[in-house]
């Protein structure tokens, strides 16, 4: 009889591994499709909600060397203040006389890290701000150091994070100094590329790279890295150079969603490719 | 046993959600549920180790930026056959609890990384090499410094 149930009970372990296994396979194979996306819309919801006391926690870690980077940041940024001010007076005067258009300020809105769930590699976190806050699909996240990611998944008062590390999209880019274009991507754990620049290019280590605004989610002037070396490299896109963005994004807590997708585009009429959208 | 099983695994899944950055070392990143699972599938069978994996494999699916099904189908694994290999020995420290639990955080890792590295067009190896197997062996550790703990000797001395 004990024989019996074992038995039975056996089958019937492995009767609920095999189901499970299969509904997390057909899961994987449909995940795309609107069911699967209102069950994870739902969940990160709840577990979202659930979740955001715990941020408080991760804060009191940080606060203290946030406060001394903050400080530093505060005096550099005073005294680049006032030179931009000036610089700013001459921008103006000189904008006025070539008759340039002006460009519109994007509006953002601040949001926290509330979960990071998943492998650390993925550069993937989730916002305690969604759809309900204005917060759209495909919006670009910044920090006061530069450029973070876009948003991948929206629900009503969360939002999912993909950053540069381990994306799936290459970053529209240019070089501040000489205002050549190119793509940004993560090709490995620590390593960013900058590549799809013209040969015998003029490029310099310490070159600052910005977003350049092609596309339709990083605006323009966004600062996203340095270039660190000036030999290039081999990769699978081509020849390429090193980058060190200035986003350390296994750190950050707070970030700004840039909102008002219609900025005026700084290049109206040139050919308008949708580089960041993930093929 | 079921109300127990149930908070802690909520409990986990919040921490993990909420503290799981706070841990992560470098591009390792410890998973707090496949020990539980893996925990589960010791203690109370295969059926209850494969239940729990599922749905909590399912939960940080949902809430994470991987394809629904991912994790639920490595910790449905992980609780099943931790249950299966180790069928009747005793819970302790080396055999079977580390090497279980550093068995299926491997597996958890390799699904994850053939995922991202197919997605992005990404060396494999040099992703297990930098995030998979630290990622691991933290999971690891984490799991025989809770089996160390007070915690896991008041739960032994309840059951």
């Amino acid at each position: 009889m004990s024989v019996r149930n074992r038995r039975s009970g056996g089958s019937l372990e492995w009767l609920i591994f095999i189901v499970c296994a299969a509904v997390s396979v057909v899961l994987l194979l449909t995940s795309p499709k609107p069911g699967a996306r209102a069950l994870k819309d739902t969940a990160s919801d709840v577990v979202g909600y659930a979740a955001s006391p715990l941020h408080a926690v991760r804060r009191i870690f940080s606060i203290w060397s946030d406060f001394d980077i903050l400080q530093e940041h505060a005096l550099a940024l005073s005294k680049e203040n006032s030179k931009l001010r000036d610089a700013l007076i001459e921008n103006d005067r000189l904008r006025a006389s070539l008759e340039y258009r002006s460009r519109s300020d994007f509006t953002t809105i601040p949001a926290s890290v509330i979960s990071a769930v998943g492998p650390a590699l993925g550069g993937q976190f989730r916002l305690d701000r969604g759809r309900v806050s204005g917060v759209e699909l495909n919006a670009a996240v910044i920090t006061p150091l530069g450029l973070v990611g876009k948003t991948v998944e929206v629900t009503d008062n969360t939002a999912l994070v993909q950053t540069l590390i381990g994306n799936s999209y290459g970053v529209a880019v240019m070089l501040e100094r000489t205002r050549m274009r190119g793509i940004l991507r993560w090709t490995g754990p620590d390593r960013f590329t900058l590549s799809g620049l013209p040969q015998g290019v003029d490029i310099k280590s310490g070159d600052l790279v910005l977003t350049s605004g092609y596309g339709t989610v990083f605006p323009k002037g966004i600062r996203v890295g340095v270039v660190t070396d000036e030999s290039s490299v081999l990769s699978i896109y081509g020849e390429s150079w090193r980058v060190q963005p200035f986003v350390d994004f296994r750190t950050v807590e707070d970030v700004f969603v840039v909102t008002g997708t219609n900025w005026p585009d700084p290049y109206a009429g040139q050919n308008d490719l949708p580089i960041e959208a993930k093929p | 046993m079921t109300p127990k099983i149930v908070i802690t695994a909520l409990s986990l899944l919040i921490l993990q959600a909420g503290l799981g950055p706070l841990l992560t070392v470098g591009y390792a990143r410890p998973s707090f549920l496949l020990p539980f699972a893996v925990y589960v599938g010791l203690t109370s069978g295969p059926l209850w180790g494969t239940v729990t994996g599922f749905i909590l494999g399912l939960a940080v699916d949902a809430i994470g930026g991987l394809p629904l099904g991912m994790s639920a189908l490595a910790l449905c694994i992980a609780g099943f056959f931790s249950a299966k290999i180790a069928d009747g020995v005793p819970l302790r420290l080396w055999w079977p609890w580390t090497t279980l639990v550093l068995l299926f955080a491997s597996v958890l890792e390799i699904l994850r990384l053939l995922l991202l590295a197919r997605a992005n067009e990404l060396p494999f190896l040099s992703l297990l090499l930098w995030s998979g197997i630290p990622s691991a062996l933290w999971t690891t550790a984490l799991a025989v410094l809770w089996f160390l703990s007070p915690l896991h000797k008041s739960e032994g001395a309840t059951r």
